[in-house]
């Protein structure tokens, strides 16, 4: 075995001798890490800004256009509204705590971290994101008998089918994204088992 | 100048090769793959930096860096490619025939490419030379079960050359 080890060994020396040019300068990569993660804060800031315009944009709608007094109404609003400030949220801070993984540690240590990451979004995939579009979609229908006063029935009926298209299209992609992050878990756990008690082989 | 700025450049200068190579191995020697990783995982070790408290040294910490940006890496990649079971199949499939870009050490590349990822790189620190202890210090195995690893490693190894 020893041989063809020693081959190998020679082949990685050799290639250690080859030379390879930095294509960026230490300074050149300061700056693009600094770029980066600016990138990523005005992401996150984005994300709070687009959430704050979509949430005056609805509160103004609902009182200047659409001036819906009754309770239901309110209720609908506050699911909906909430519901998509809930999810923002949650991707926020989800974002923050992937960040904060600190790639210095031992490879066995960052798994472990990524790990619970993956099972934290594992949790907010179900029971939460499931709630959210539920409060969501009850929301929009408890404003539907508001919605006759401004529209016809005929309208009234097409906004509530729509909305059932819209959530076919939402759901599909929040499954697929689902999907992508359970491959990811399913990945993480398999590097888990492999860092795991060789000794029982 | 601040002290991380002089601190990065000098391990820029001292240990850009050994992350290039780890990462070309890991690439199975894409070149622009390769070349890639390594800026990857020197804007992490810029990241890092401040949380670097010397416990180890600066090449066991770096290497920690390069081993962990490489899983990333795999992981995050397998997420682009793979669509449906099939299709990551195939992709696979089609990894495993691509012929390395660098032909002076095909032989290398490709015998270390058919490894999976954490045993690619737990085989290149052996080829680099670390002992034991250090490699143990990077990947968070015990000693003991490292051995038994890499004894499986190398039997593995074995079998893709003569094969070849």
């Amino acid at each position: 075995m020893s041989d063809i080890l020693d081959d190998l060994q020679n082949m990685w020396d050799d290639a250690k001798k080859d030379k390879n040019e930095h294509s960026l300068s230490a300074k050149d990569l300061i700056a693009l890490s600094k770029q980066k993660m600016r990138k990523a804060v005005w992401m996150q800031v984005g994300a709070i800004a687009i959430l704050t315009i979509t949430l005056l944009g609805i509160s103004a709608f609902f009182i200047y256009v659409a001036q819906f007094r009754n309770l239901l109404s309110h209720i609908g609003i506050f699911l909906m509204t909430g519901g998509l400030v809930v999810r923002i949220l949650i991707e926020v801070y989800s974002i923050y705590r992937s960040s904060k993984i600190d790639l210095g540690l031992t490879a066995s240590n960052v798994n472990k971290r990524y790990l619970n990451f993956f099972e934290y979004r594992s949790r907010i995939h179900g029971p939460v994101t499931v709630g959210i579009l539920a409060a969501y979609s009850v929301g929009f229908y408890l404003l539907i008998p508001g919605f006759a006063n401004y529209f016809s029935t005929v309208e009234v009926t097409l906004i509530a089918l729509s909305y059932l298209l819209a959530a076919a299209i939402f759901g599909y992609f929040i499954r697929k994204g689902i999907r992508d992050e359970m491959e990811l878990l399913r990945s993480v756990l398999q590097l888990q088992d492999e860092m795991a008690d060789e000794k029982s082989f | 100048m601040t002290d991380n700025t002089q601190i990065f450049e000098r391990l820029y200068k001292d240990y850009h090769a050994m992350v290039h190579q780890v990462c070309m191995g890991f690439v199975k020697g894409q070149k622009d793959q390769a070349k890639d990783l390594t800026q990857e995982t020197f804007i992490n070790t810029w990241r890092a930096l401040d949380n670097f408290k010397g416990a180890s040294g600066y090449k066991t910490w770096i290497y920690r860096i390069t081993v962990n940006t490489c899983l990333k890496y795999i992981r995050d990649h397998k997420k682009k490619d793979q669509v449906t079971f099939d299709q990551h199949e195939n992709i696979q499939a089609h990894e495993e025939q691509a012929p390395v870009e660098d032909p002076k050490h095909n032989q290398l590349y490709m015998a270390i490419g058919h490894l999976e990822g954490l045993d690619r790189l737990i085989i290149m620190m052996v080829l680099d030379e670390l002992n034991y202890e250090e490699i143990s210090e990077v990947v968070g195995i015990s000693e003991g079960n490292l051995r038994v690893k890499i004894h499986r490693i190398k039997k593995r190894l074995k079998k893709i050359l003569e094969n070849e």
